[in-house]
């Protein structure tokens, strides 16, 4: 889920890294359920390009997309787009700002958005940006402790110069302390990623990338968790299983022992065979995000 | 673990700088400081207190006064890290009570309140106490500007009434606002409060040198305002400058964590006689020739000591973590004034 305020590149983001990952990168792709989504989110890459910047998002937004490794599908997942004053409306402001609260506290991978350019040069978009970490909060707060990515974009970083030490320290103020209270926690892990959008784009693929990578490990981890109960109940029926049940059950039509043993053979070589195909591409995304510093 | 809930009630006269002092606390742990964090349950709730500070950072806004008139209730979490430490149910009290004014409705409310707080913050206003630290004030004179004499009467009652029906008593702040106030030619922060603890303090807090009470003195400021009347309604941005804002809320949890390592103490104490207990029935279930017919038994009191076992080693866990975070706490108030049974610590 992205979360950020208004004029923090949050759509603009979108539709770049929609379209940067048409073009594939590494073998991964991403592609829209939804053929409208597909359109619009090109358009709007080529408007971009062209630098012509999308209108803000007015609602809320959610698109079904799914990732891609060499042609096949690995990951389907959901990308929720919210009107950027949601984040910065009171209750009474639309049904939207409530939404964005039970957003994140459902959401798998969380993508704070805050504008570099306007915090270098100004502290009320310092302060704004800073507001971001009682959502992030009251979130964790709300839920169970769950692994969840949390991407740090900065946006509008050909704006500014990163190499200026004054200028990164600035940019950093808003979220240095929730930074290092994710790095002091073991379910959050996080990252900071300078973003740019513009004439060079920079990294405007990682933050999906980098949140994706995860939702893999996680989908390889309840596929591994399947297959162990799979075969230790596979074990505990094939133990059971003797020419006398084999006997009885035929004689009742009854499932015997060594019939429900094949059953959980044949789940947990389901699982097995869904977690082989996730393997070639947690490597790649691996491979892809060595260099990413997190938290 | 489920998170502690905790009771806090902010006393203090208009004008005093409470308003002020809980926007810069709520503010500046907003974003985190040393690693603890606060954050309001209801988000409208954190956009009021964020708008308003962002008013005085950036146009000098002081909050307005219809702000500071009525009372009221806010819902606080304060986390170190991602972890909740307690849960704050917040009364900022406004009435009638504490300007000497009470009426026959708002003095229950405050009662009620009062008995049920764990923590109460008794705000005094610096300013207002300049005077009497520069000599060209008495303290009645003072103790009359701060307002607090009513109020003060109504916490002391409801400390003696918990007292007497053997209820924990609140852990007990004077927060002195505008401390920069303090200071004055020859006179640094540290020995205006100093006077403030040994001379004044028990006139007008009396209560903070109470038996049974922890008091901290803590003083805190928003910025180097200089004294202001009534009628200033903003602030030189460039003297914005918040310090302490974050300690009352350190002593509140500090003390709330030490009261509950009395009760965990006891509890511990109770699984160790229950731990005994189990014990000898064991071994008496195990002896005699009838033992070999008592398998049930045995089987369901070694179950029964296996469980008070855990629940002793959870203790175990649980205590020190507390005392690791009363330890951690402790620091962040070192060199504050904090009366003890009447005896003030450094």
């Amino acid at each position: 889920m992205m979360l950020g305020h208004s004029g923090a590149g949050k759509t603009t983001y979108l539709s770049l890294m929609y379209a940067e990952m048409q073009d594939g990168i590494g073998g991964f792709r991403v592609r829209a359920a939804d053929t409208g989504h597909h359109q619009q989110l090109l358009s709007d890459a080529r408007q971009i390009r062209s630098s012509r910047y999308p209108p803000a998002t007015r609602q809320r937004a959610s698109y079904d997309l799914a990732l891609s490794y060499n042609g096949s599908q690995v990951l389907p997942f959901t990308w929720q787009d919210h009107r950027g004053g949601a984040a910065s409306g009171r209750s009474t402001d639309g049904e939207d700002v409530a939404q964005l609260t039970a957003d994140l506290k459902e959401a798998d991978g969380i993508v704070m958005f805050v504008d570099g350019a306007a915090i270098a040069r100004d502290p009320a978009a310092s302060r704004m940006a800073a507001r971001l970490s009682s959502h992030v909060l009251r979130a964790m707060h709300q839920r169970a402790e769950v692994l969840t990515p949390l991407v740090i974009a900065v946006t509008k970083c050909d704006l500014v110069d990163l190499d200026d030490e004054k200028v990164s320290a600035k940019i950093s103020v808003p979220f240095e302390e929730l930074a290092k209270a994710v790095a002091a926690t073991k379910h959050i892990v996080g990252t900071v990623l300078p973003i740019s959008c513009g004439p060079s784009p920079l990294n405007v693929v990682v933050p999906v990338l980098w949140s994706l990578r995860f939702g893999v490990t996680g989908m390889a981890m309840r596929l591994n968790a399947q297959v162990e109960a799979s075969a230790s109940a596979m074990n505990s029926a094939a133990a059971k299983d003797t020419l006398t049940d084999r006997i009885v059950s035929w004689w009742k039509d009854e499932r015997s022992w060594a019939n429900i043993a094949e059953s959980h053979r044949q789940t947990g070589l389901r699982a097995l065979r869904q977690l082989q195909v996730l393997i070639p591409p947690a490597e790649g995304l691996e491979s892809l995000l060595d260099g990413i510093e997190y938290f | 673990m489920a998170t502690p809930q905790l009771k806090l009630t902010m006393l203090g006269a208009t004008s005093s700088g409470k308003t002020t002092f809980m926007l810069g606390m709520y503010n500046t742990l907003a974003v985190g400081m040393h690693g603890y964090f606060i954050f309001t349950q209801d988000p409208d709730q954190d956009l009021d207190l964020r708008d308003e500070w962002d008013a005085l950072l950036a146009r000098g806004a002081l909050p307005p006064a219809t702000l500071k008139q009525s009372s009221k209730y806010y819902g606080f979490v304060f986390n170190h890290g991602f972890t909740p430490l307690v849960a704050i149910d917040w009364f900022d009290y406004r009435g009638g009570a504490v300007g000497d004014r009470s009426t026959a409705d708002d003095v229950p409310v405050l009662q009620q309140r009062l008995a049920e707080s764990d923590s109460i913050y008794l705000v005094l206003d610096g300013q207002k106490l300049a005077p009497w630290l520069d000599g060209s004030a008495p303290l009645t004179a003072v103790k009359a500007a701060l307002g607090v004499g009513r109020v003060s009467v109504l916490v002391q009652q409801a400390v003696a009434d918990r007292l007497g029906k053997g209820l924990p008593v609140p852990s007990f702040v004077v927060v002195i606002t505008k401390a920069d106030l303090l200071r004055g030619p020859g006179r640094t922060l540290r020995a205006a409060l100093d006077r403030v603890v040994k001379e004044a303090l028990a006139d007008l807090a009396p209560i903070a040198f109470m038996n049974e009470i922890t008091a901290l003195v803590c003083p805190v400021k928003v910025g180097n305002f200089g004294v202001r009347t009534d009628a200033d309604t903003t602030v030189n941005i460039s003297d914005v400058d918040p310090v302490g804002l974050h300690r009352p809320m350190i002593f509140s949890l500090m003390h709330y964590l030490s009261d509950g390592l009395g009760a965990k103490t006891l509890a511990q104490a109770n699984h160790n006689t229950s731990r005994s207990a189990a014990e000898q029935q064991l071994m008496a279930l195990n002896q005699g020739f009838m033992s070999v017919f008592r398998g049930g038994q045995i089987a369901a009191a070694r179950q029964r000591l296996s469980n008070i076992d855990e629940q002793l080693e959870r203790g175990r866990q649980e205590y020190a973590a507390d005392q690791n975070l009363i330890q951690r706490l402790a620091l962040e108030l070192a060199g504050h004034p904090m009366i003890r049974n009447g005896k003030v610590e450094q």
